[in-house]
């Protein structure tokens, strides 16, 4: 049930505005959500309903203007900007919708650099116990493409090319992984491959997932799906 | 497509300004060199017609031809070609482009045999010699003392008028309305001619340029009216006489410019041919030799200013072609998606034609006017980096300016249109496909650097080889080949292209080493470093040539100056040598007897430090092994106030001088004498030798040195010939008592920087010196000199672009560097770096690619200076470089670049701080999505 569940996420009444000439825009308006420990939680909406916004509060990549956040019981929102590094370098994986892999580091190079930050803290450090060449190679198999280790980003397919994002992403065995629109540029078998990589890692793991998709196909694979217009929740679905 | 234009202009504003800095200078440098020349040589020219006049008393602008006819079979007796000079005179006066003053013609007698009135001749020799000349327009130059200008008419007593100087009245003893018996000018049928004296005159001004002798001391000359002489003794067949014609075509010089004297001088050449044909030497051009010096100044000043200007060039033109790769860079996805669209490639070069177009026009307009202030800059420079008030040069606009003008901006225009050529051929698809592929640079590929270390280290081979025939050459006028400095400038930038080859493999080496230290910042840096190149390497192989050209340029002034001081400073030997003319008196056969003048005047002089008498004779001869060495130079000084007075570079003998004077001083009969009495006569410390002049006795003298220096001598590694080679210096006391007192030197150290004050002594004195050397008035002569002034100016106008340059060139690629990183930047924030590790990236990349390129820069500026500067400093040495070449680097020069690109490093690197910390997290990770 529910109630049994550990909180990962906790956000509380958060709301995010942004300037437009003399005006403020409301990209999110009061937004309460519990996200639980192990589950992949599914954010939906159109375009510009705020989802990424949100995404990126909840990841400590950006503050919000009203309301509080806790991640893993610590209090994100009252965090400096150290403090907030450390969280992402410690305890969050990123997958961003545009790949965003280094262009000057191989596949093998991105996943190893992400184990190199993450090992700089004591959670990091903790969690990685067999070494940082085995987890990147075995993080690159596990996505397929032990094969391809020594191959720059550019020469790579999108698709693969988001894998080792994924790879890069889930190396340092992250609490939470948040995922920006992971499956938008890959087509459809791959883009089930992905989410299918995601919720082995949820029960195999327990890593914490949160995605962004306006793919109707994947909304109802989540465990926990919110749904987003306007920057408001108008929906949330429990599975 | 202009407004398309304007907003892409607009829309890099930084980029735009740096392309209008970069070409608003090349054209402004480039413009500046005609407008120098031009002036500086204008006033050299001037000056030079002006030290003519005051040298010879003649007006330097007239020209002259000169022919005779003879009735007696001796010189020209065909009066055709008397005719024919005069021809060729008027038809010179009309060919002439510039205004002329006078053009005026003399007929003359000379040693005409005059008799009083009512005296008779007894014999050929009767009477006294007089000349009758005629000149035309003489009415016009003098005032008439008493009397009436003569008539242009000869009477049919064959009277003929004429008017006299005072001088010559009185030397005569001639009276107004005398008639004289000319019995040296008789008709056909042996009827003398009479000159009847009825006028006296005087010069209206002796400074008119009319007159070619001072008419006033004139001793001798009775001046007929010009009509009547022509008319009777010239023209006509039946009373023509022997005669002397001279023709003056006097020129304005105060307008004579220097665009003018080419054409001057062919036209004084044709024509000296011509008339050459007609009398031996008939015209001679008074400034002829002045016009032909400066057609060497001019080709060798514009030869200097040339090849000082290319270094110069060059780095506009790489920075021109960086900003614009950069600009085209930032276009690239857009020419791209252009394309796409169907756009030729002749359209997209179209654009970027008109973009540079618009970009030069602008920087034209800016530019000619700062060429003219340039031109101020470099007419102030007294020395590098120092700068005086002078009058200001009177610089024009010609069309050379515009000529130059034009020339750079086209090259400019090519230069900016160059990256777009590689661009405008590629797709989208492509561009895509090639965005992050990396290959080697075509130099690389085509080991430029190895071919250009290989043809500068070539050419310093060759120049060393040919170095005295080089020195040769440049004394009898010639230029430095201006691929001596192409040299060093292929030097310095195939050094920096070969470090740029060998820096991946010092950076692979050092990362691998330490691999296991590296943060996660430095590491990613490291990365970037060894896997990024293009504009990496370009910034790179800029501040490289930047910093090397800064060095190269300081030192290079820096010896040329220090070189040229030094060599007048040993030369002069003080700050004053003079002599004054001493009175004499022959006793009988004993010799010369001198009237020493009072030498404590000069002891009493305010402005003197120290004074010393200096004897300096040659000719003499010295006994040493049975054989005798002649034409020896014997120096004789008071050893005390001579090291007090004289001046000597220290380095120059292998002790301090002074240990040589102290040895001297303890014995009367001590010298020092040249090293060739060693090296040649076997000579050791200790040796006897007598040394003795024409009339003198022989002294006595024992080695206690050899020198190949010692102030105003020639070392004899130097020496022309043989009578320069063996010098002595020795006691003038001794040299006094055993030959008497004969003129020697007054060497004088100045108090204080200025010699006015000797200036004023000699003229409250009424002192005329003999010998008088001023080492103040030759530095500041020197560094009047066109060429002197040229290269000061020139190299610290480059020292100042250079840093200019640099600082800006510095600030756009990384500005560039992390505006085109912010995804990247981003997405290292995103996975948890701070900032603070961050910044130490970009310091980490400071580090590799920008300190190590200026202290490599550094490095090859000091590298480059020590093997081409000797070359280089050959062309404006003195006719011989008597002391050894010095190269002189100054260290503030070196700190000076330094403190900038240290203050530029700093100022970079908190503005990309600000930058960096400008980024949103979310928003940098956007872009990916573009």
């Amino acid at each position: 049930m529910e109630e049994n569940k550990n909180i990962m996420i906790h956000a509380e009444d958060i709301s995010r505005a942004f300037p437009v000439g003399n005006d403020l825009f409301w990209g999110l308006k009061h937004i309460d959500m519990d996200i639980c420990s192990g589950e992949l939680t599914i954010l939906k909406g159109r375009s510009g309903s705020g989802k990424t916004t949100l995404l990126n509060i909840l990841s400590a990549l950006d503050r919000p203007t009203e309301g509080k956040l806790f991640l893993d019981g610590q209090d994100v929102t009252a965090m400096s900007d150290g403090e907030r590094d450390l969280l992402r370098r410690g305890k969050i994986g990123y997958i961003y919708q545009s790949v965003a892999l280094i262009p000057m580091m191989s596949a093998y190079e991105n996943v190893e650099f992400a184990l190199r930050l993450a090992e700089k803290t004591p959670e990091g450090k903790a969690r990685l116990t067999e070494g940082r060449r085995k987890r990147a190679e075995d993080c690159l198999h596990m996505v397929g493409l032990g094969s391809r280790m020594s191959h720059m980003p550019q020469e790579m397919s999108g698709g693969e090319q988001q894998r080792v994002a994924i790879a890069r992403a889930i190396a340092s065995r992250p609490l939470v992984l948040f995922a920006d629109e992971p499956t938008a540029e890959l087509d459809t078998n791959t883009g089930l491959q992905v989410v299918k990589i995601f919720k082995d890692l949820c029960r195999a793991e327990g890593v914490t997932i949160v995605m962004t998709t306006h793919d109707t196909g994947l909304m109802d694979i989540g465990d926990r799906v919110y749904e987003l217009e306007d920057g408001e929740v108008i929906g949330h679905k429990y599975e | 497509m202009l407004t398309y234009v304007k907003n892409k202009l607009l829309k890099n504003k930084w980029m735009t300004i740096s392309l209008l800095i970069g070409n608003i200078l090349l054209i402004s440098i480039a413009s500046c060199s005609p407008i120098y020349s031009d002036a500086a040589l204008q006033k050299l020219l001037q000056s030079d017609l002006q030290k003519q006049l005051t040298a010879t008393d003649q007006y330097p602008g007239t020209i002259e031809f000169r022919g005779n006819y003879t009735t007696a079979g001796l010189g020209q007796s065909d009066y055709s070609v008397s005719e024919k000079l005069e021809a060729l005179a008027g038809e010179f006066a009309r060919e002439v482009t510039f205004p002329l003053q006078y053009t005026t013609g003399e007929y003359f007698m000379s040693g005409v045999k005059a008799l009083h009135e009512g005296e008779k001749a007894t014999n050929a020799m009767s009477g006294f010699s007089v000349r009758v000349d005629a000149l035309e327009n003489m009415e016009d130059h003098v005032n008439l003392i008493s009397g009436s200008f003569p008539s242009n008419q000869v009477d049919e007593d064959r009277v003929l008028e004429a008017i006299v100087s005072a001088s010559t009245l009185m030397n005569f003893d001639l009276s107004m309305g005398e008639t004289l018996t000319m019995s040296g000018i008789k008709t056909r049928g042996g009827d003398m001619y009479y000159i009847r004296i009825v006028g006296v005159f005087e010069a209206s001004a002796l400074s008119d340029p009319y007159w070619n002798t001072n008419p006033n001391l004139t001793t001798n000359y009775i001046y007929t009216n010009y009509e009547a002489f022509r008319d009777t003794f010239v023209k006509s067949e039946s009373s023509r006489m022997s005669f002397n014609e001279a023709f003056f075509i006097t020129m304005d010089y105060t307008v004579l410019r220097g665009t003018d004297v080419d054409a001057l001088v062919r036209l004084c050449d044709e024509y000296t041919e011509r008339a050459g044909e007609l009398f031996p030497k008939a015209m001679t051009v008074r400034c002829y030799d002045t016009l032909k010096q400066y057609q060497v100044n001019a080709e060798h000043l514009s030869t200097t200013l040339l090849v000082l200007q290319v270094p110069i060039f060059l780095l506009l033109a790489a920075f021109i072609f960086m900003v614009s790769g950069q600009m085209l860079s930032i276009d690239q996805a857009e020419i791209a998606m252009i394309k796409s669209r169907g756009a030729s490639r002749k359209q997209i070069l179209t654009i970027y034609l008109l973009q540079s177009s618009v970009v030069t026009l602008i920087s034209l307009a800016v530019a000619i006017p700062l060429g003219f202030l340039i031109c101020q800059v470099i007419g102030s420079a007294n020395a590098f980096l120092e700068f005086v008030r002078r009058r200001a040069l009177s610089a024009r606009m010609s069309p050379q300016v515009l000529l130059y003008a034009l020339g750079a901006a086209l090259v400019s225009v090519a230069t900016m249109l160059i990256p777009a050529l590689s661009y405008s051929k590629v797709g989208i698809v492509e561009a895509k496909r090639t965005k992050h592929k990396q290959s080697r640079p075509f130099w690389q590929k085509m080991f430029l650097d190895v071919l250009l270390l290989a043809v500068s280290l070539y050419g310093l081979y060759s120049y060393n080889h040919q170095a005295s025939f080089l020195a040769e050459q440049l004394q009898q006028g010639g230029s430095l080949d201006p691929l001596l400095y192409m040299c060093s400038s292929m030097f310095i930038l195939g050094c920096a292209m070969l470090f740029v080859r060998l820096f991946p493999l010092v950076v692979k080496l050092v990362f691998a080493a330490f691999k296991k230290l590296w943060s996660p910042g430095l590491y990613a840096s490291f990365l970037r470093i060894l896997r990024s190149k293009g504009n990496q390497d370009f910034i790179m192989i800029f501040l490289v040539l930047t910093m090397a050209m800064g060095i190269f340029s300081a030192e290079t002034a820096r010896t040329i100056n220090s070189n040229a001081e030094e060599m007048i400073r040993y030369e002069n030997g003080a700050d004053l040598v003079l002599r004054e003319s001493w009175n004499s008196r022959q006793i009988g056969d004993e010799g010369t007897s001198y009237v020493e003048p009072d030498f404590r005047k000069y002891e009493e002089l305010e402005g003197a430090a120290s004074v010393t008498k200096v004897f300096l004779g040659s000719g003499f001869t010295v006994s040493v092994n049975k054989s005798r060495v002649k034409d020896v130079t014997v120096m004789g000084i008071h050893t005390r106030e001579f090291g007090e007075t004289a001046y000597m570079k220290d380095g120059l003998l292998k002790n301090h001088w002074y240990n040589y004077l102290n040895a001297i001083s303890q014995d009367p009969n001590g010298i020092l004498v040249s090293t060739a009495f060693r090296d040649e006569q076997g000579l050791k410390l200790g040796d006897k030798i007598l040394y003795s002049g024409t009339g003198k006795g022989s002294i006595s003298g024992t080695i206690y040195g050899f020198v190949d220096y010692w102030p105003s001598l020639t070392p004899p590694q130097k020496a022309a010939d043989d009578t320069e080679k063996y010098f002595i210096i020795g006691s003038l006391e001794l040299m006094q008592s055993e030959w008497g007192v004969s003129p020697y030197q007054v060497w004088i150290r100045n108090a204080e920087a200025s010699s006015q004050y000797i200036y004023d002594f000699a003229q409250e004195k009424e002192i005329g010196f003999v010998e008088f050397r001023d080492t103040n008035a030759d530095l500041i002569a020197l560094k009047n000199d066109p060429v002197f002034q040229a290269t000061n100016g020139i190299l610290t106008v480059g020292f100042i672009v250079v840093l200019l340059l640099c600082s800006v060139g510095f600030l756009i690629y990384w500005i560039q560097s992390i505006r085109s990183r912010q995804l990247q930047f981003g997405i290292f924030r995103a996975m948890g770096m701070a900032m603070g590790e961050i910044l130490g990236m970009l310091l980490n990349e400071q580090i590799w690619l920008s300190l190590t390129s200026i202290l490599m820069g550094a490095l090859v500026g000091k590298l480059a200076a020590k093997l081409y500067v000797p070359l280089i400093q050959m062309a404006y040495s003195s006719e011989r470089q008597l002391i050894p070449l010095e190269i002189v680097s100054v260290q503030s020069d070196a700190l000076r670049l330094y403190i900038v690109v240290g203050i530029v490093m700093v100022l970079c690197m908190l503005i990309l701080g600000r930058l960096i910390r400008k980024i949103k997290i979310a928003q940098a990770l956007k872009l990916g999505e573009d």
